[in-house]
């Protein structure tokens, strides 16, 4: 007999003598199909309840963001001659639109830190949050704001591209990889450190605390 | 119908194709569980846990790999980080207890044969019972060990080839009674 042999014939013993190693019963497969399903009942019903507050706050604020494109396009209509050249674009944008662009600018910046600092996968709210300043992103783009001011202008169209990448994220899993390449894109065109500049200090800023 | 039509009627909120997918697969898992815990309450709890992590996680599932074995990589990370928490809580408690009782210096009968095994499984490393509980006992190859743990199909092989070492050392007393 070889070693190799013996090595086998040991081995195959081995595996015997285990076989009876924790001998599974039969499944309670029932009783546990019984308990998966609630649990799964369970957790649609905390998603719905995620979802109604995400959106009740995603309408107000879209609604209020659409006002004040509204008004910003009103008011440029009504005003025959354009703003100088070297005045801000604040200056001119009616404020329900320049409150509106401040909250999404907080939101968007406490959202794209979550994100850049890794921590537990994005659930349901986390998403909802992220195609909501999608949305709003596209209205700001087609704003008086952007329009006038072509920083903002780059720096929404950048947000756009991180937020798109964002809401392909898949809910309650973490996939280094992809966090990895939003970040990494995040960081090569210095979006963060725009984004930040971009909001204003002052009250404004201050009353969206908590917004996400 | 196979698991890939099957998922897909499951994505299309299918609830009777989400019950075909658990009663194909449930055995197994269970079986796994149960080998890696030894405790019934344990392996239906990660039993059941698998199964709501994978039906939640369904659309991430690419189709890459079989459904099988996304759902054993699913059902082996579960079931160690399972263990992974009892051994902390147990670790507290016998911490607790050996401050509180004195040794009672009574020495535990020699164990037969069976049982010195099965005391030189438990005290595998992590990563030596998981692969030698699958291959050996629940007939995993070394290619779904690895898609399962996400380890290269050499290291499994190399963890198989030390656990079964260990093992035999383990046993080394009792040589008169196993080895051929």
């Amino acid at each position: 007999m070889t070693f190799d042999d013996r090595d086998d014939l040991l081995d195959e013993r081995l595996r015997e003598l285990a076989s009876d190693y924790h001998q599974p019963p039969e499944p309670p497969r029932e009783a546990m199909w019984a308990a998966i399903a609630a649990r799964r009942e369970d957790l649609r019903h905390v998603r719905v309840q995620r979802l109604r507050r995400a959106g009740t706050w995603g309408l107000a604020a879209a609604a209020l963001l659409v006002l004040g494109v509204a008004l910003g396009r009103w008011s440029a209509t009504r005003t025959p001659t354009a703003p100088p050249v070297d005045a801000p674009a604040a200056a001119v944008a009616p404020a329900p639109l320049q409150f509106a662009a401040t909250q999404y600018l907080t939101r968007t910046e406490t959202l794209l830190t979550a994100v850049r600092s890794g921590g537990p996968p994005p659930d349901d709210q986390f998403l909802a949050t992220a195609r909501e300043l999608l949305m709003m992103t596209r209205l700001l783009l087609d704003s008086p704001l952007a329009v006038d001011d072509p920083a903002l202008r780059d720096l929404l169209s950048d947000l756009e591209l991180v937020l798109a990448q964002v809401v392909q994220l898949a809910p309650a899993t973490s996939d280094p990889d992809e966090v990895d390449l939003i970040t990494e894109g995040m960081n090569a065109r210095g979006v963060l450190a725009r984004l930040r500049r971009a909001i204003p200090s002052g009250p404004a800023a201050l009353s969206t605390q908590g917004a996400l | 119908m196979d698991d890939r039509e099957l998922i897909a009627r499951v994505r299309a909120r299918d609830g009777a194709a989400e019950r075909l997918l658990y009663d194909r697969h449930v055995d197994r898992v269970y079986r796994l569980a149960y080998r890696m815990t030894g405790d019934a309450e344990l392996a239906r709890d990660c039993t059941q846990d698998t199964f709501v992590r994978a039906f939640e996680k369904l659309a991430s599932f690419r189709g890459d790999a079989a459904f099988a074995t996304w759902l054993h990589a699913v059902a082996t990370s579960v079931t160690l980080n399972s263990l992974r928490k009892i051994r902390r809580l147990r670790r507290y408690e016998t911490d607790l207890e050996a401050s509180e009782t004195v040794a009672t210096g009574v020495r535990n009968a020699e164990p037969d044969l069976k049982d010195r095994l099965r005391q030189a499984i438990d005290a595998l490393p992590e990563g030596y019972r998981t692969v030698f509980v699958m291959h050996e006992l629940e007939g995993y190859t070394h290619e779904e060990i690895g898609a399962a743990l996400g380890v290269e199909v050499g290291t499994s092989k190399a963890q198989l080839s030390r656990a079964r070492a260990r093992l035999r050392e383990a046993l080394a007393d009792f040589a008169g009674e196993w080895v051929p």
